[in-house]
């Protein structure tokens, strides 16, 4: 055995950063519920559409008939609710709906995730040696991009859940009731690419705000605690004050206006009138600057920051 | 180095060469741990450095040095294998890491279960393994004998040699001189944060001449001729008459010999490290 120069590349320490975080149990029991939450919106979505045809059926359409029903489900305004209903469960709206059910639960999880995974160096003391054979700095910054890429991830993982579940949803829907062949597909202004990109800064963003608070107070707990509940603080000081500048008024500003929130949803969003006053673009600019400057803080803290 | 008020650090310099096992000992809190992690990088001190090859320090090269701390830590939900990985900071372990594991027998089934489950000695021993999978050029070891038992320990010694005499610098500490002061190339003894001492076991050795030890049945006899016996402590009947060099001690027991006294016991005493150090300590204090 020769004692020699141990080089490990950015891309290994990629490789062995994004293992430790694929065989975290953190990540299995996020990733569980994420699925379970998906799961559950289906299942209410369906329940409410399957009761609602069941009503309309009974009630409204020997009432009309069917083909004078089949026009005012179509077209009608006041069918609106009806119709929406139906749409959720259509393969088309699938991404949309699991997107904006992730979107708004995904932060969260994601403060939780980022807590523990910045955190539990600490506690289980790897960090003094990740610092010695890796430098803490270079740790951290490929946590970072561990934590953007994982982001991208849940939102290309959610578009599928969300495609494969409209398809599954759409069947048994079909199947269950004739109105659903009625409806036709949602209108969905927003790209998927749009949706992604926006689901992407939110989990970044709080990912990392965890990941920071528990680097900086040395504790997953406590990252996890405050980094969940960073986000209600924040949404009740927006309700009390014009803060467009805060990261979850931006960001609700960006989720009302890139998903659809079709009726029979397990989550919906009002849209923030304080931003109509600004560029469409600001929100863009809030939660990305946001996210700009944790990533630079976590590097800064992470320079000056001593492990012993 | 400081703690508050508190300097623990101050003005210690040493230097360590290639192929050198360098000893670094002292007391409880006398500073070891922390200069350890003053010359990995991870603690900075208030003024002076750790220089490595052509005056680099540990953030510049971080890829030659591996370190082992007194609590090895592992990622509890991951298996041994991955630990190794992910602590050594390897993507695969390829046939040459499969010996070094062997020598540490870390057997590839053992391997796969989850690290949480380990003893404090199977981590110690994947810790140690994981550092010298990296096949560094400076190797720190921090309280390394601690929770192995006496074969494990026996690969840990057996890799240190190897590495040593492949060119790499260890610097290690701890308080069992038996085990790591046949180790050691260079002691270095830390007291009140300076380098006391530092020169090799036989140099610290030397610094405390043997003595003549003699146990016999008329005492008084022995003390009439040497004044300067004294009673070995915890040692009932026996007496030591401490010599200033070899050739006295020598002289002593042919003496001692000569003399119409029945004796029990008589041998000459060569200092141990522990003793050499326990006297350096006292007669620092």
């Amino acid at each position: 055995m020769r004692a020699r120069c141990f080089n490990l590349k950015t891309v290994d320490k990629l490789i062995i950063e994004s293992q430790l975080a694929i065989k975290g149990r953190a990540t299995i029991v996020i990733g569980i519920l994420l699925l379970l939450v998906a799961f559950w919106g289906y299942m209410a979505s369906y329940q409410q559409a399957a009761r609602m045809a069941v009503s309309e059926e009974e009630r409204v359409i020997p009432i009309y008939g069917i083909e004078k029903y089949m026009l005012w489900i179509q077209e009608d305004p006041t069918a609106k609710d009806t119709r929406e209903l139906f749409q959720n469960l259509k393969p088309v709206a699938g991404p949309n709906y699991i997107l904006s059910v992730f979107a708004v639960v995904g932060p969260m999880l994601a403060a939780i995730w980022g807590a523990l995974f910045f955190g539990n160096e600490f506690v289980w003391r790897t960090a003094k040696v990740r610092a010695v054979h890796y430098g803490w700095v270079s740790s951290i910054k490929t946590k970072i991009v561990v934590v953007l890429f994982a982001s991208l991830i849940v939102g290309l993982i959610g578009s599928l859940v969300g495609l494969l579940g409209g398809h599954i949803s759409f069947y048994l829907i079909s199947r269950a009731t004739e109105i659903a062949k009625w409806v036709g597909d949602p209108v969905i202004v927003t790209s998927w690419f749009q949706q992604i990109l926006v689901l992407w800064l939110g989990l970044s963003f709080y990912g990392l705000l965890g990941g920071f608070i528990a680097l900086l107070l040395k504790s997953p707990v406590f990252g996890a605690v405050i980094g969940f509940t960073v986000p209600y603080i924040e949404a009740y000081i927006g309700q009390l004050l014009p803060m467009w500048w805060l990261p979850h008024t931006a960001y609700s500003e960006l989720m009302s206006g890139s998903f659809a929130y079709l009726a029979g949803s397990i989550v919906g969003i009002g849209s923030n009138p304080g931003f109509a006053t600004f560029s469409p673009s600001l929100p863009w600019a809030v939660v990305g600057g946001w996210l700009f400057l944790i990533c630079v803080s976590m590097i800064i803290l992470s320079k000056w920051q001593e492990i012993a | 180095m400081s703690f508050g008020s508190k300097e623990v650090l101050r003005g210690l310099s040493f230097d360590a060469k290639p192929s050198e096992v360098v000893y670094i000992a002292g007391l409880n809190g006398v500073g070891k741990t922390t200069w350890m992690r003053i010359a990995t990088g991870i603690l900075r001190s208030t003024s002076g450095a750790v220089l490595f090859d052509d005056n680099a320090k540990a953030e510049d090269i971080r890829d030659k040095i591996s370190v082992v701390f007194d609590e090895p830590p592992v990622y509890p939900n991951l298996s041994g294998s991955d630990n190794l990985r992910l602590l050594a900071g390897i993507r695969w372990l390829d046939d040459s890491s499969k010996k070094i594991l062997a020598d540490f027998q870390l057997e590839i089934a053992f391997l796969k279960n989850r690290a949480g489950h380990y003893s404090f000695g199977q981590r110690h021993r994947l810790a140690m393994a994981a550092a010298i999978l990296r096949r560094p050029t400076h190797l720190f070891l921090d309280e390394p004998a601690v929770g192995l038992d006496p074969v494990a320990w026996r690969q840990v010694e057996e890799g240190i040699r190897n590495m040593a005499s492949n060119g790499a610098t260890i610097l290690l500490t701890g308080q069992d001189f038996e085990l790591i002061g046949p180790l050691a190339d260079k002691i270095v003894i830390l007291h009140d944060g300076i380098a006391f001492f530092s020169g090799s076991p036989q140099e610290l050795s030397k610094r405390f001449p043997p003595n003549i030890r003699v146990r016999a049945s008329n005492q008084e006899a022995v003390t009439s001729v040497f004044p300067n016996a004294r009673p070995v402590e915890h040692e009932e009947g026996l007496l030591e008459i401490i010599c200033s060099s070899d050739d006295e001690a020598k002289s002593v027991s042919l003496r001692l010999q000569e003399l119409s006294v029945p004796l029990q016991e008589l041998y000459v005493h060569k200092t141990t490290l522990k003793e050499a150090f326990i006297k350096t300590i006292k007669e620092i204090s």
